[in-house]
């Protein structure tokens, strides 16, 4: 077995050491930093858009909120208008409907006045006519030429008293 | 039939006498200078381009670094990243040694036990350097378990120190043990190809499938080989 012949072993230390040595002095000097500064700049690269997106996401959000909230000053805003202009015309029926009642109990005051007017007029009108239609009825009926004004007057003030 | 075991023997290509030391580079040589060319190659010109987004190659030379990062991590912890390096290198020297020696008229430098030996002393030597300059005397009670009574001691002591000494030997016997063991089992067979006449398709067939498996067996070595590194420093570096 040729892995027994002691006096070969010699050479395949020496070279061993040789190529070994030179293997790891290209890995470790020249290979794995090669290799370890791509990863890491890979890596940084990776992190730093993650980083920008997260930057980004978060300008999103904001605006989001912000246009939100200009949304909900807004509606607030036409909803204030609205009940101003509702608010306003509320007041401005009633005050019509305060003015109109008004002017319809100004009118419905007069008419009861010209109404009670023309009721006193009437009634003090009554007696002179019912003293016309008395002596009338009196000279139709008795024949009465002439009768007694004081009489008549009398009588039919009476009459309207019992009437009363 | 050829003698299966002729590919495993050594012969100087360049004569190169030290004094009394035969420092001839040999076949075996040449596939370690091979292999440190290739491995070299294939993590630098991968990575030529440093590009953001990864090619073909660029990706698989970024696999092996966080393969072997991952391994170191995970099994020795942040302490290990000094040694990263090293077992890269040692998990790049070993994979290619054992890959480059399937092809056909090269040569396994991985199937000789004297130089899986001397990467498994370095590693033992290492690891034990490791620990006694970390932890100082402190580091020979490792050779003594803990929770076990006094009176057990002069018994356990001797068996934890017979088997840290064993782990240079298991760690290069197994490497060694599967090179050959695969690279003879094909040439067996590969020799009963021609002399079966057309019942060689048999042996071929087998040749083939065994091609399959010593790849995977040239990674799994491979990895056992370095894996066990990991856990030899990691037990050094955490005393239990």
């Amino acid at each position: 077995m040729p892995q027994l012949d002691v006096a070969l072993y010699p050479p395949q230390l020496i070279w061993l050491v040789i190529s070994f040595t030179l293997l790891y002095l290209a890995m470790a000097k020249v290979a794995l930093p090669r290799i370890s500064e791509v990863l890491e700049k890979r890596r940084d690269r990776i992190d730093g858009d993650l980083d920008k997106a997260a930057v980004l996401k978060k300008e999103a959000d904001e605006a989001l909120a912000a246009y939100e909230e200009s949304m909900a000053e807004a509606k607030t805003q036409a909803l204030a208008v609205i009940k101003e202009a509702s608010d306003k015309l509320t007041e401005d029926s009633a005050a019509r409907h305060a003015e109109l009642s008004a002017t319809i109990a100004d009118q419905a005051e007069a008419a009861e006045a010209t109404i009670a007017r023309a009721k006193e007029s009437a009634l003090a009108d009554i007696g002179g006519i019912a003293e016309d239609i008395t002596s009338q009825a009196a000279a139709k009926l008795i024949g009465a030429k002439k009768v007694d004004k004081k009489q008549l007057q009398d009588a039919v003030t009476a009459a309207m008293k019992e009437h009363e | 039939m050829a003698d299966p075991l002729h590919q495993f023997e050594i012969h100087p290509v360049v004569h190169i006498p030290l004094g009394e030391v035969n420092a001839s580079l040999t076949n075996s040589g040449v596939a370690m200078l091979a292999a440190t060319v290739a491995v070299t190659l294939f993590m630098t010109l991968s990575m030529r381009g440093r590009a953001l987004v990864p090619g073909r190659w660029q990706s698989l030379a970024e696999l092996a670094y966080e393969f072997i990062g991952n391994m170191v991590r995970d099994n020795v912890g942040k302490e290990g990243r000094p040694y990263f390096p090293f077992v890269l290198s040692l998990f790049m020297f070993v994979l290619f040694g054992n890959l480059l020696g399937l092809l056909p008229y090269s040569f396994t430098f991985t199937s000789h036990i004297i130089v899986t030996f001397a990467m498994a002393l370095v590693v033992f030597l290492g690891v034990t350097a490791v620990g006694i300059i970390r932890h100082g005397l402190h580091f020979f009670s490792f050779f003594v378990p803990k929770g076990v009574p006094a009176a057990m001691l002069p018994l356990m002591i001797p068996i934890e120190v017979v088997s840290y000494l064993s782990r240079p030997v298991s760690l290069s016997i197994r490497l060694f043990a599967n090179m050959m063991a695969g690279h003879t089992m094909m040439k067996v067979f590969a020799g009963f190809v021609f002399s079966l006449g057309l019942f060689g398709v048999a042996p071929l067939a087998v040749d083939v499938a065994l091609t399959a498996f010593e790849v995977m067996v040239a990674f799994l070595q491979a990895y056992v080989f370095t894996v066990l590194t990991c856990l030899y420093l990691n037990d050094t570096i955490h005393l239990h």
